[in-house]
């Protein structure tokens, strides 16, 4: 999708400057307060394809896990900027309330309606307000990191949201804890502790970065910043389901609205979406595909359960859902298991059947909540905790540097890219550590970046398909749920890149009114009833 | 336990001992609406499942526990409205659910020497006792928990039940946070070295490795021999990061022959780098305390105590295998508590015919007094029974406390209100 801000040309309506200011006295806002008036439907919808492409944008930029946040803040403003959207990069850095001229102005009303309208597309589905919850949090992350003292300041005392600071005692008394319970910075006599429920402060909890006493956080002044961080979530995420509700009354008849809306978020979609596979992957072939295809994560399962024929539970469950994506039908995945498990003398038929037949039925959906299930995308595999005696996840995440470049000479990778690729997964650049093993082990790069193992796969194929027979049938063979997004140019070497320019021309070919019919093909498919959208809550974000 | 003789004692043991009053007060704190919207899950005989069960009051409860006879009962959530209705109602969601802690001593299988899977003796019961102690100190001092019930699994394992009013409604955000709060192990096959203190070790670390240093040698290196052979010295060596490092120490401890010379020779030479101020070495500042925590600090199922919805077994349960009784452990005195003696399904029976024989015997015919005697009274329940009868006093408590509270303000109004009327 092509799309260059057209607003100023279209745009009649004037508006007057002390009445913006009123509405709009400070940079950052929480969306507390819906905008109110009228605005042409031209402008509405540009507003709003606008702010999708700059959450798609912080998207790519968060992909590319950058060590700092002041460095993803300036990877991200210099993608804004190429893509022109200056009112965004503008807003990244804003510092609050240092200018009120009529850009900052312009800027701010553009972020208070297109915020908006954001929900209302993005409420209909679970898996949509998701990603927008996560999308946007990050960006209120971001935004909120710019803030200087006074714009600060005037934000705490518009957020509703007071906080005392501790008593010089308490901190004398508690000097200790306080200091190595949280994050060293600055002088501590000169820094404000404040006092709140633990429950306020879960990312803080999370990381053990604060000092708890029963059941009180002693928050310091620089990390009043997750305080804030998950009262916007919480009430985003309160909100996007009131928008659910009342958009079903209220937009129930207007036709042009509700085309644009539903047809939104299929606009740009995420990287981070299955691809799969609708042809029948035999399983006999999964040995050799396990060396050529697979990405690491699951080549190493695989090769664990031909060798232990043992696998525990949460890698069982990636690993089957995987085959399941790859196009591993229900009945070869039951023998596929049922013959590996067994060889260990001590699991019978009996047992197998007790124990491990219900997991693959009930991740095709065919027992239990009876949902259908997908595979999981590398967020949830690089997120989700991997114990003792545990071989799924991120092997760039989750492994040492020992045994990766171990791993790595045993999969034939050049010494060099060894060095690459350890390198990467040391600095937290797994999904970059995984295409530079793709592009090591294919010897070129992939078409499309990828954040899922299988879309890995489905690269993969794609090339090796085309390598076989020399023909471009096997593009048919993928049903590609999404558009993916091109590789962006600027941590990856340049030359591969070039064979790739066709790539976003599939892109432009989907305008919103395609997807809209694709969202509705959908929505008659597989109706959703409560319990499907839980478990796809569950599924790739967070 | 074989099979048979289970299904001809669960009959006996659900119609006398097991201790629905209790139970119900437990899972009622003080409020009917409670209990009957709490999910129970029952397993029978040959592996059948069902869910979402759930009652009105006690009397329902015990008609078809004693009908079914489960071997397994498991306790979920309570929901916005009773299980056992939920096809009636569109919206079917957890609305409070103790915050609770599994803790499996196969997780342990990497640094525990003496048994493996689902064996378990006094040496490696010893990582269980200290889990509790940690966690229990985290819970209380750190959360400010009060009602935390330890509950022995029935073969190697304790789970852990938070039920402060607090714990019972936080979020699952909340939850997912205090759970990783608690986790500090983390790293599966490939990652040898799994504890990484980073700068400062945070008060609740310190304060686990303070409970760890105390008994570390003791447990670890000396009856689980962490050094006593060349495989095990390699995995230890395998925690150290570098190359170079790892020759030096390894150096150093084969110059020792036993475990715990070994270990101290590290310490001391480990110490003596620092000191000396070798770059390399201090990179790592915290390896000992690293060491210790990655050897011993407990390991949970961290997706247990994530969600709402998860089931966890319920006290008093039998362990279908082992026959043992899910019991309350009492944390204050967890050191003494040994999963080996604790009272099967058969002792008990016996235990009860035992006394009634007797009784009998001293009181002649007299049948009318044995019967007044509470059955769990002649066993060896009695014990657990009281510690988990003080762990309900302690809730009752709070919750008169703030049923007072309440109460209190009312009564402050009433008065304020007429002071007003007197005053107009």
């Amino acid at each position: 999708m092509d799309f260059t801000p057209s607003c100023k040309r279209r745009r009649t309506v004037k508006h007057e400057k002390n009445v913006l200011l009123e509405l709009y006295p400070h940079d950052l806002q929480m969306y507390k307060v819906p905008p109110k008036g009228e605005i042409k439907l031209v402008e509405f919808q540009d507003l709003t394809l606008e702010r999708q492409k700059v959450l798609q944008l912080l998207e790519i930029a968060l992909a590319q896990q950058h060590k700092s946040l002041d460095e993803l803040k300036q990877a991200f403003r210099n993608s804004l900027k190429k893509e022109g959207f200056h009112h965004y990069a503008r807003l990244i850095t804003a510092e609050g309330c240092s200018s009120h001229n009529d850009i900052d102005l312009e800027a701010r009303r553009k972020d208070h309606i297109s915020h908006f309208v954001m929900r209302l597309a993005y409420c209909l589905k679970a898996e949509l307000q998701q990603k927008m919850l996560s999308l946007e949090t990050e960006l209120f992350k971001l935004r909120f990191s710019s803030l200087d003292k006074e714009g600060l300041t005037q934000f705490l005392a518009t957020s509703g949201l007071h906080y005392t600071p501790v008593s010089k005692e308490f901190k004398d008394e508690n000097r200790d804890k306080l200091i190595t319970s949280t994050t060293k910075d600055g002088d501590f006599d000169s820094i404000n502790f404040y006092e709140m429920s633990f429950h306020e402060v879960n990312e803080l909890i999370c990381d053990r970065r604060v000092f708890v006493k029963k059941g009180i956080a002693y928050v310091p002044q620089k990390d009043l910043i997750s305080v804030f961080v998950q009262h916007f979530k919480n009430n985003l995420a309160t909100e996007l389901n009131i928008a659910k509700k009342s958009l079903m009354v209220n937009l129930e008849d207007d036709d042009r609205l509700q085309t644009f809306l539903k047809a939104l978020p299929e606009c740009y979609a995420g990287m981070s979406k299955v691809v799969w596979q609708s042809e029948n992957t035999p399983i006999s072939k999964l040995d050799d595909l396990s060396k050529t295809s697979y990405p690491l994560c699951m080549r190493v399962m695989h090769e664990h359960l031909k060798s232990t024929h043992h696998l525990r539970n949460t890698g069982r469950l990636q690993y089957q859902l995987f085959l399941k994506g790859i196009g591993v039908s229900l009945e070869d995945n039951i023998e596929f298991w049922r013959t590996e498990l067994c060889k260990n003398p001590q699991l019978t038929d009996d047992k197998f059947s007790k124990e491990y037949l219900y997991q693959i039925r009930y991740n095709y959906g065919k027992l239990g909540r009876r949902v259908d299930y997908r595979p999981h995308g590398c967020n949830k595999l690089i997120l989700d905790p991997v114990g003792a005696g545990e071989v799924h996840g991120c092997p760039y995440k989750h492994w040492d540097v020992d045994s990766l470049t171990k791993k790595l000479a045993d999969c034939k990778i050049a010494p060099s890219d060894i060095g690459e690729i350890t390198r990467l997964s040391k600095e937290g650049h797994y999904i970059l550590a995984c295409t530079k093993f793709f592009e090591s082990s294919h010897k070129q790069m992939p078409g499309n970046m990828f954040m899922h193992p299988n879309a890995y796969y489905a690269e993969s194929r794609k090339i090796l398909n085309k390598d076989e027979f020399k023909g471009d049938e096997t593009e048919a063979s993928m049903l590609t749920e999404d558009m993916l997004v091109p590789i962006s140019p600027e941590k990856l070497p340049p030359q591969p890149m070039k064979k790739n320019h066709n790539i976003p021309e599939t892109n432009k070919s989907v305008t919103p009114r395609t997807a809209e019919k694709k969202i509705r093909s959908i929505d008659r498919k597989n109706k959703m009833d409560p319990l499907n959208i839980e478990a796809l809550l569950n599924d790739d974000s967070d | 336990m074989d099979e048979s003789t289970l299904s001809d004692l669960l009959p006996l043991y659900y119609t006398r001992l097991f201790p629905y009053v209790d139970y119900y007060r437990w899972l009622s704190y003080g409020e009917v609406n409670t209990f009957s919207r709490r999910e129970f899950s029952f397993t029978l005989q040959d592996d059948i499942y069902i869910r979402y069960q759930s009652f009105n009051n006690i009397e329902s409860l015990k008609n078809e526990v004693k009908r079914l006879c489960p071997y397994k009962i498991d306790i979920g959530a309570v929901y916005n409205v009773a299980p056992s209705n939920k096809r009636r109602e569109a919206k079917f969601e957890p609305i409070q659910r103790e915050f609770v802690i599994d803790i499996d001593m196969t997780d342990y299988d990497d640094v525990r020497t003496c048994c493996a899977g689902a064996d378990v003796c006094n040496k490696c019961w010893k990582y269980m006792s200290l889990a509790l102690k940690i966690l229990d100190a985290a819970l209380r001092d750190d959360f400010g928990f009060e009602h935390i019930l330890w509950v022995f699994s029935g073969r190697r394992g304790i789970h852990c039940w938070v039920c402060d009013k607090q714990a019972r409604f936080l979020t699952p955000n909340t939850r997912k946070a205090v759970a990783s709060y608690l986790q500090l192990v983390t790293g599966g096959e490939f990652q040898k070295k799994k504890v990484k203190i980073v700068k400062k070790m945070h008060h609740s670390v310190k304060r686990a490795v303070d409970i760890i240093e105390s008994v570390f040698t003791k447990m670890c290196v000396e009856e689980q021999g962490m050094l006593d052979s060349e495989e095990r010295v390699t995995k230890f060596l395998g925690i150290i990061g570098e190359e170079d490092m790892r020759a030096e120490a390894k150096a150093v401890l084969d110059k020792h022959s036993t475990g715990v010379k070994k270990w101290e020779a590290f310490v001391n030479f480990f110490k003596q780098e620092m000191q000396s101020g070798n770059k390399k070495w201090r990179r790592t500042p915290f390896l000992i305390q690293e060491i210790m925590l990655q050897y011993a600090y407990p390991r949970l199922d961290i997706n247990v105590s994530k969600g709402m919805n998860h089931l966890l077994k319920s006290p008093f349960c039998i362990h279908p295998k082992t026959g043992k009784v899910c019991i309350p452990i009492n944390p204050k005195v967890v050191d003494q508590f040994d999963p080996k003696s604790v009272p099967t399904i058969t002792t008990l029976i016996d235990e009860v015919n035992a006394f009634d024989a007797k009784e009998l015997k001293e009181q002649g015919e007299s049948i009318d007094n044995v019967k007044r005697i509470k059955d769990y009274k002649k066993t060896s329940l009695n014990k657990p029974f009281h510690a988990f009868q003080e762990f309900l006093r302690g809730i009752e408590n709070s919750q008169m406390g703030e049923r007072i509270k309440k109460s209190g303000e009312l009564i402050f109004f009433l008065f304020y209100d007429e002071l007003n009327q007197i005053t107009n």
